[in-house]
């Protein structure tokens, strides 16, 4: 069982937590933390970010991102190479930014031009609040979920928001 | 202080009443499990056991051990537990403060209870950052951390809590990390038996504010390679088919591989004992990526402590002078009105 103190998975049926040692056989565990708190510290982001990215070649256009961005109706897409291995990501933010105006100049470039290289990334076992914690000192709205190199998912602001909102119980509720 | 008479305690008898406000997952779970599983053996009773912390997540510890307890000032448990230490010696005391806490805002104090050499045992979570306030970066935060206070990644040189302790000659230094909770214990118990000033860095996890500023002290991949655990008397080994070593080479230390012509004897043996503080300062600078980081007890050795020397004096003066008189003190010499 998960402890609810510490997060260690353990053995079921032990009396105290292996990791911290929290007892875990009280019927109803300490009240750590609001139910808000508890759930951003407790949810891993495999379960609430959107594990099926739009993934591009470096080599693919402007015009054929946009395109994918549309169809899919998503607001970023990993530039993956050749190995699998993330290259760099592109958000609504960097057409808007880099593009723009341009469009009908850049849309034939290819879109390893306009990615942020090596963004900051997580793995997919890493907490919601780290996640928020992240895009707050980074000042960016999308990380790639990436485990060995390979991109997993991708987790926007909004996926954070949708989590958070759904935990949100105004006090007195 | 005899202790024939005490009711054997659990670590139950340790717990309060209070709930733990600490986010699920933070280190400082499993420092405050192995703190009450040693209590009991320490065989002190719990009115006689205080703890004093400063401001910070750490610091929220005293409400969740069930002795006596401070929640102080900020950076200022350790002249606080000073005050409570002197005042009555026969109190056991804990200081309980962080990085930003104890080396920030308190470093000054920090310094001078150390060099004193009170009996007081000070734990020291080091999690990198200023958890309470959400995630600004503290002294030991590495050069380039980027945080809400460091935009840009921190320009500040770090302290490191160890080197700092040896510095102001701590008469028994040791590291440990929240998830090694036999060593975390093992290493508290060891602080508390120690009559001086106790200083334990704990590695502990902010899961929220600064996840896995550790990871690569703990995970089970790279922690033999990164860290080295200390022995008293043994040679410095490490790694994950224990063939590496710490060689001393023209007066710096060097990772040597075992084998081949080196061998354990050309090793430095740990003495935690060495008078001089020297050996235990090369160990504290030991950092990752460079070294392993070393682990456990880096020094231990006897000296006077100040409470049992001002008590001393004390007492010798009263004995020469009789009791002293306050009233008397404060209208002697020049005293004048200010109008
Ligand atoms: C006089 C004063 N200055 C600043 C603060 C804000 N403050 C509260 S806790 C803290 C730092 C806590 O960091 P640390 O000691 O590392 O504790 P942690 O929360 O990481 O365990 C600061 C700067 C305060 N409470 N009082
Ligand atoms: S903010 Fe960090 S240090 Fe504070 S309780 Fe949460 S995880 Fe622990
Ligand atoms: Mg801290």
């Amino acid at each position: 069982m998960i402890c609810p103190a510490c997060k260690i998975d353990n053995i079921e049926g032990v009396d105290e937590c292996d990791s911290c040692g929290e007892p875990l056989t009280q019927e109803v565990p300490a009240t750590l933390a609001s139910e808000l708190e508890d759930s951003a510290a407790m949810t891993a982001l495999s379960d609430v970010a959107s594990p099926a990215p739009v993934k591009v070649a470096p080599t693919a256009t402007v015009s054929e991102v946009v395109d994918r961005l549309i169809a899919a109706s998503a607001s970023c897409v990993l530039v993956v190479g050749p190995d699998g291995c993330l290259m760099g990501i592109v958000s609504e933010r960097d057409l808007l930014y880099k593009v723009a105006d341009r469009y009908e100049q850049l849309k034939s470039s290819p879109i390893h031009e306009f990615m942020t290289p090596d963004p900051e990334t997580l793995k997919p076992d890493a907490t919601v609040a780290w996640a928020l914690n992240r895009m707050d000192v980074g000042g960016f709205r999308h990380i790639p979920i990436v485990e060995n190199s390979r991109p997993q998912g991708v987790v926007a602001v909004r996926d954070l928001l949708a989590h958070l909102s759904r935990h949100y119980m105004p006090a007195g509720s | 202080m005899s202790t024939s008479t005490l009711p054997q305690l659990t670590p139950k008898d340790f717990a309060s009443d209070q709930d733990v406000r600490w986010c699920p997952g933070c280190g400082d779970y499993s420092i405050l499990a192995q703190a009450k599983k040693i209590l009991p053996e320490v065989g002190i009773p719990r009115e006689k056991i205080v703890f004093v912390s400063g401001i910070g997540c750490s610091s929220r510890f005293p409400y969740y051990v069930n002795s006596y307890g401070f929640h102080s000032i900020h950076g200022r448990a350790t002249a606080i537990a000073t005050g409570v230490k002197v005042a009555n010696p026969e109190l056991q005391v804990w200081v309980v403060t962080g990085d930003g806490d104890g080396l920030s805002i308190g470093g000054n104090h920090l310094l001078h209870l150390i060099r004193r050499n009170l009996d007081i045992n000070i734990l020291l979570f080091n999690n990198r950052i200023y958890g309470l306030t959400k995630g600004q970066y503290s002294p030991t935060s590495e050069l380039g951390k980027k945080t809400k206070s460091t935009p840009y990644g921190s320009v500040d040189n770090p302290l490191h809590p160890l080197s700092v302790a040896i510095g102001a000659e701590a008469t028994f230094v040791a590291r440990t990390l929240d998830v090694n909770v036999k060593h975390l214990s093992e290493t508290l118990l060891r602080a508390a038996k120690h009559k001086g000033t106790s200083f334990v860095e704990i590695y502990q996890n902010c899961n929220v504010f600064n996840d896995g500023a550790w990871e690569y002290a703990t995970s089970r991949e790279t922690k033999d390679d990164t860290t080295i655990f200390l022995e008293h008397g043994k040679p410095l080994i490490f790694g994950k088919n224990r063939d590496k070593g710490i060689r001393l080479k023209n007066m710096e230390p060097e990772v040597v591989q075992l084998g081949g012509d080196i061998k354990e004897d050309d090793l430095i043996f740990h003495d935690e004992k060495a008078v001089e503080p020297s050996l235990a300062f090369m160990l504290s600078r030991m950092r990752y990526p460079e070294f392993p980081e070393p682990m456990g007890v880096f020094r231990s050795v006897d000296a006077p402590v100040f409470e049992d020397m001002v008590h001393d004096q004390m007492r010798q003066i009263t004995e020469k002078q009789g009791k002293g008189d306050l009233e008397k003190l404060l209208n002697s010499g020049d005293t004048w009105v200010v109008s």
